[in-house]
């Protein structure tokens, strides 16, 4: 490398990893799969997006009450949606023992439908199951939340019969949509273990399920932190593996 | 050539600050109203009705389920501008460099630049003739308890009519709601 070309180096890096390289040819025979996700956008949270024309501010930032995608992006009736819902309130009962719609937890628990806002750049930037164009692959990402908002905690049962779901800890489950030049792929989440807070991050560990992948967990964590004009950035690093078959 | 490749580095990463929103908020030259504009800050209680902020009742804060921790603010305009106007909110939290409310703009926590217009689920004109603003998320980097801090809000409506108010958070004062 001359020294004339080793000048460039340092302006090449950045443009190299800011534009997302595709991810073909990274499956290997046999091994586990895995879809790599990020969210670093940046987007005032007071504000509901433009991409999501049916958004009704909820009590989290950066989480909007909508049916968008489930009714646009996958297609489903209402009955559908409502199914999947009862599928997921199942699931915690199952699991963790909460009855969500049980009036002994109301303002021991708060329930919150959601679709995390798409200016937090929410996108697939590495898959070893489908083509990611450079920049990566817009996304979504469709959340119940149950976050336990008793100072003292409330009582888990289910598989986590005795212990205690601290007050700002969560159990959630929802779907990662991935509309892909090949078709709409969902993957359905539900929490593994309840996700907490640390050093201010959400920290999660959930089970994924898909009908085109298969089983699998997704690990990740997620920060919002205020800018100096008054926006939030997103700082959302998720990492899905399928068991290899 | 140093000069060159920081400016090529900006354009790669984006680095170029997006514009702002008080810059964009428009006042209408006709507008004629001129009395005071009253401004009190507060948080929704439990069953969403204003609850006023100030020193002996200082805001919660909230560990979101998001990631990070926010204050949740609401505001009320005394005699608003006519109800199809926007408002201009700053929302802002500081740490204080000293324990007064004068030494409180030297680091911020916090801001929140928003127009608010009539149809937003933020604007909520009420029977008595004032006008709720909110709730609004202010998203915060940092609530330290065991030093002073503010937080001040301060609005402009569509007659150009500005106001604003403080409220300083006293060391280990607060209360948090996880």
């Amino acid at each position: 490398m001359t020294p004339r070309h080793a000048s460039f180096l340092p302006l090449l890096l950045p443009a190299l990893l800011f534009a997302g390289c595709a991810s073909d040819g990274l499956a290997s025979a046999g091994a586990s799969q895995v879809i790599d996700i990020v969210g670093d956008g940046t987007f005032n949270p007071n504000v509901a997006p433009e991409a999501l024309p049916d958004a009704v501010a909820t009590a989290i930032p950066g989480r909007w009450a909508s049916t968008f995608v489930a009714e646009t992006v996958l297609g489903w009736t209402a009955a559908e949606i409502e199914a999947d819902k009862d599928e997921g309130r199942a699931f915690l009962s199952e699991r963790y023992g909460l009855d969500v719609e049980d009036p002994a937890y109301e303002g021991r628990l708060t329930t919150v439908d959601t679709t995390l806002d798409p200016r937090t750049g929410f996108r697939v930037v590495q898959s070893t199951l489908f083509d990611v164009p450079d920049g990566g692959l817009a996304s979504w990402n469709l959340a119940t939340l149950v976050v336990a908002t008793d100072p003292a905690g409330v009582a888990l049962g289910g598989d986590f019969e005795g212990e205690v779901l601290a007050a700002g800890q969560a159990v959630l489950f929802g779907a990662y949509v991935f509309p892909t030049d090949d078709g709409v792929y969902r993957v359905a989440y539900r929490s593994l273990l309840p996700a907490v807070i640390q050093d201010g991050a959400l920290v999660w560990t959930c089970e994924v399920e898909s009908e085109d992948f298969g089983a699998g967990v997704a690990q990740g964590l997620a920060i919002l932190t205020p800018t100096a004009e008054g926006e939030v950035a997103a700082d959302i690093r998720n990492h899905v593996t399928f068991w290899a078959p | 050539m140093q000069r060159k490749r920081i400016l090529m580095l900006g354009v790669l990463t984006g680095c170029a600050s997006a514009p702002s929103v008080v810059d964009g908020f428009v006042v209408d030259p006709t507008c004629g109203r001129a009395a005071p504009l009253g401004l009190t800050i507060g948080q929704p209680a439990a069953d969403g009705s204003f609850q006023v902020i100030d020193e002996d009742a200082p805001p919660q804060r909230v560990f979101g389920p998001q990631g990070g921790q926010h204050l949740l603010l609401d505001l009320v305009l005394a005699d608003p501008s006519d109800e199809a106007s926007a408002t201009l909110v700053v929302l802002q939290a500081a740490r204080c460099a000293q324990e007064e409310p004068a030494a409180c703009e030297t680091d911020v926590l916090g801001r929140v630049e928003v127009i608010t217009r009539p149809g937003d689920a933020q604007h909520q004109p009420l029977a008595d003739g004032t006008l709720r603003l909110g709730s609004y998320f202010l998203v915060l980097r940092d609530w330290p308890e065991e030093e002073p801090r503010s937080v001040t809000a301060s609005v402009q409506d569509a007659c150009g009519r500005s106001a604003a108010t403080s409220i300083w958070v006293a060391p280990q004062a607060q209360q948090d709601t996880r």
